[in-house]
């Protein structure tokens, strides 16, 4: 029979350990020799002492050892550092010298000091000869004093690869704590500081240590390992052998093996793992460049090579899913839905490397395409292929009951993550979930709370700017996105795209077109097959009243794209993931089949105005009660509309009797003055004018 | 807990708890060692609160019935606190274990809480007092390379 184990809350800060009882709503506390120190519910305790660990034990005396270890641990750490600190006596340093040679022969505390202490280097006013003479002859202590003082020269270029590696977006997408703690806890910091010696040495850690990371954070942990190993390939001198003496017995990891793998490739590209991975992630960028310019065939014949590399890999499937899965994202990004969606389906030739991220992008692709139910079943089966729970997936399931306007649902889930107040992405998704759900004051303080968290998080900065644009403060909004743009001078393309579409919109709206064209014209030269682009065109050239220009780039926003083509795809991998027999769906039943609840406020407008051009005023009138904008501006739209009924239906002579009117009327709405001139044109009696400046308002706004 | 209190203040993740105590005499089950946090360093943004906040919350939930004061105000805090206590065989030395009282377990000690926003670091400290009764030999060097380094802060420090 299994005897049922305990489970105890480990406080080392406070020396205490807490016993859950067997029906876990109790527990009693004792400190290190043992003393019962009293009883508290689980929650009590947990508020009490926050720095506090679960651990499962046999017995109350597993829960003591637990406790007395990893309090000695901190001392332990504490101890060492003292050893370096000039401003305490040689005599009290050799005492500690001597009280931790007997603590280190514990192989868990020195482990732990050499975790910590070889993460980053030793200050420049740290003691490190007073240190040795302290160690003396202590044959533990000074080989671990020796180890510390001669990794200190790679631990330099180290912390200042890591100091680079941490301004990048891949780090504050994933978050800079997050990041550090697994590179210090995987032991990355302490081997490279100890087993660099030149820049062949990085070669045989990159597979190691993307492996690892890879583990924790998915395919973005391997490609932190690239980035940050090209980051650390630049820091090393050519001439730099480094005087360490490898200590191979202080690194309790085992070390990487690559002569088996370079067997395999002979190739001078890849002759070890490290150049491998570069030169795939080189290529994927390569190949995404090549479809974003049209160049299809080059492109084609790229990839096809690098997918034969990939295949010659013993684990070459799962290769060449990922290359098929990064090109579709780079492919994607420029614009190439058709391309994208057909990498995708040949990934699914390879069953052996099928994993939770090719799902997980074909769930994100259905969505944005609204086949919500479809990307919500791939978002269980990518659930379902991870070994544990996947935040991202989990945000990724919220945004579907987002993208179908279940605001309420979608808040509820927010609210249920247990970590939401530390997540700076869950956090910005529910910033911008208020946004949707018209609450932009909400959406500011999380945005705000979110930039305390992760300062570096660029979509939180763009939420903001976005909350200005909804509170109608246009100019406001335009200024974050310039200062985003000059605090972040190399965003990655998606975002850069998306956040000048938005800028140009701004422009477009108060009238400033030649700067919203001029955005324009530079995401056309990197992105010249981008339906969004073209339609973005079109709807700036028909506020500028150059109908024959708009109707041009309408026609190209629709041909760039072959919706069919895509929707075909679409519909052909997710029969192949599910072996469900789907019929062609008619082109147009995927297009969204409700308006969103932030778009119906827009709709109302446009459906209100139209019953005001045909007299109907009264059901004009009918329709603006019923809207509920979300936008100050559209807001703004729908009380001059409502005036507008009103005047005509002589319920209302003068239009200051409304505060509202009278603000539009003084201040533009946003800058805008259409609203302004419909309102004068309106009390005037000039109806012709009136619908004249709502038809130009409506045009931009739309 | 720290959210409730404070809501998203910029250091309420920096939030350091401590008790006021007229003679300097500490909370003894949260361990050997008193620290007295030097005024000037922390009346600025200290507050009040009528007692083990903690479990407070364990029981209500919410901060909405709890007594709070700014520091310059706590003498009113301990009126109301402990008004009803005071009568006419009350002697002025007799304030001293109404205001702090260490009780059997952390639980059972009555005191005045105080929550100190933002970060501490040796000039914060103005006397520290150090118990070493029952303490191994590996705590005691310890304490004593604290101790020097401590004094080099102008820390005064001394030990039972």
């Amino acid at each position: 029979m299994i005897h049922p184990s305990k489970l105890a809350l480990i406080s080392p800060r406070e020396h205490v350990t807490a016993i859950l009882s067997d029906d876990r709503l109790s527990t009693q506390i004792f400190d290190c020799s043992g003393k019962n120190l009293g009883s508290l519910t689980p929650k009590a305790y947990v508020s009490r002492f926050p720095d506090t660990s679960l651990i499962e034990i046999t017995n109350q005396n597993d829960a003591i050892t637990h406790l007395k270890a990893q309090t000695t641990q901190s001392m332990c750490l504490d101890m060492t550092l003292m050893l370096f600190d000039s401003e305490i006596s040689f005599e009290t340093r050799t005492e500690i010298a001597q009280e931790l040679n007997k603590l280190f022969e514990s192989e868990q505390y020195s482990d732990y000091v050499l975790d910590i202490i070889l993460s980053k280097p030793l200050s420049n006013s740290a003691d490190r000869q007073g240190a040795i003479h302290a160690a003396g002859a202590l044959n533990i202590i000074s080989t671990i004093i020796q180890t510390i003082n001669e990794s200190q020269d790679n631990l330099r270029i180290v912390f200042n690869a890591w100091l680079s590696l941490s301004q990048t977006d891949r780090v504050s997408q994933i978050g800079l704590i997050e990041v550090y703690a697994a590179f210090s806890y995987n032991q990355i910091f302490r081997r490279l500081a100890i087993e660099l010696n030149d820049k062949n040495s990085l070669n045989a850690l990159t597979i190691d240590f993307a492996s690892i990371l890879k583990k924790q954070f998915g395919p973005d942990g391997s490609f932190l390992i690239v980035d940050f190993m090209k980051i650390l390939n630049e820091k090393i001198p050519n001439s730099n052998k480094h005087k360490v003496q490898t200590k191979r017995n202080l690194t309790n990891k085992p070390q990487t093996n690559t002569s088996a793998y370079s067997q395999h490739h002979e190739d001078p590209l890849h002759t070890t793992p490290y150049s491998a991975l570069k030169a795939a992630v080189s290529q994927v960028e390569k190949i995404g460049a090549l479809f974003a310019k049209g160049k299809d065939d080059q492109a084609d014949k790229i990839l096809g090579q690098l997918i034969s590399e990939n295949l010659k890999h013993p684990n070459g499937q799962t290769f060449a899913v990922k290359s098929l899965c990064n090109v579709a994202n780079q492919a994607r990004i420029s614009g190439r839905d058709d391309v994208s969606w057909k990498c995708l389906l040949d990934a699914l030739n390879y069953p052996d490397g099928l994993d939770s991220t090719l799902y997980f992008q074909i769930g994100e692709s259905l969505r944005r395409h609204s086949d919500y139910d479809k990307a919500l079943t791939c978002f269980q089966k990518a659930q379902a292929l991870c070994s544990t729970y996947d935040k991202g997936i989990h945000l990724a399931a919220i945004r579907v009951l987002r993208s179908q306007g279940h605001y309420d649902k979608a808040l509820f889930e927010y609210l249920q993550i247990p970590t939401l107040n530390v997540e700076p992405h869950a956090l910005k998704g529910l910033g911008d979930l208020y946004r949707k759900m018209g609450r932009p004051n909400n959406a500011r303080k999380v945005y705000e709370k979110c930039l305390k968290i992760s300062s570096d998080l660029h979509s939180a900065h763009a939420g903001l700017a976005e909350v200005w644009k909804q509170k109608g403060n246009l100019n406001r909004a335009i200024q974050e996105y310039n200062k985003l743009f000059e605090r972040f001078p190399a965003l990655d393309p998606g975002a850069y795209k998306i956040y000048k579409l938005s800028l140009s919109y701004l422009f477009r709206v108060v009238g400033q077109y030649d700067r919203a064209e001029k955005i324009l014209r530079e995401l056309e030269n990197t992105a010249p097959y981008d339906s969004n682009i073209k339609f973005q065109f079109a709807r700036l050239y028909y506020s500028k009243a150059d109908l024959q220009k708009a109707e041009e780039y309408f026609q190209k926003s629709r041909s760039v794209s072959d919706r069919e083509f895509v929707d075909e795809l679409r519909q052909s991998i997710f029969a192949r993931l599910f072996e469900v027999n789907t019929q062609r769906e008619a082109t147009l039943t995927n297009l969204p089949k409700e308006i969103m609840p932030e778009d119906s406020g827009l709709a109302c407008c446009y459906e209100a105005f139209s019953q005001i051009t045909r007299n109907n005023f009264a059901d004009a009138s009918n329709l603006l009660n019923k809207a509920i904008p979300v936008d100050r501006l559209i807001s703004d739209f729908t009380k001059v509309l409502q005036f507008h009924s009103d005047f005509k239906r002589e319920k209302v002579a003068n239009y200051k009797y409304s505060q509202r009117l009278c603000r539009i009327v003084k201040k533009g709405s946003g800058g805008d003055y259409d609203l302004r001139n419909a309102i004068k044109s309106i009390a005037n009696n000039d109806f012709e004018q009136a619908l004249k400046s709502e038809k130009l308002f409506l045009i931009r706004a739309a | 807990m720290e959210i409730e209190l404070y809501g998203i203040d910029p250091f309420s993740n920096d939030l350091h708890y401590a008790a006021l105590s007229l003679d300097g005499e500490g909370l003894k089950n949260y361990g050997n060692c008193t620290i007295l946090l030097r005024e000037s360093m922390i009346s600025h943004r200290a507050t009040c609160f009528e007692g083990n906040s903690a479990q407070l919350y364990s029981q209500i939930h919410n901060f909405e019935t709890g007594w709070l004061s700014a520091w310059e105000l706590r003498h009113k805090l301990c009126v109301a606190k402990l008004s009803l206590k005071i009568d006419s065989s009350v002697t002025p030395p007799d304030f001293v274990r109404m205001l702090l009282t260490n009780g059997k377990t952390s639980s059972d000690d009555n005191y005045v809480e105080v929550h100190i926003l933002g970060p501490m670091t040796a000039r914060t400290f103005e006397y520290i007092t150090w118990d070493s009764k029952n303490q191994d030999q590996t705590a005691k060097t310890y304490w004593k390379a604290v101790k020097e380094k401590l004094q080099t802060q102008g820390v005064k420090v001394s030990e039972k």
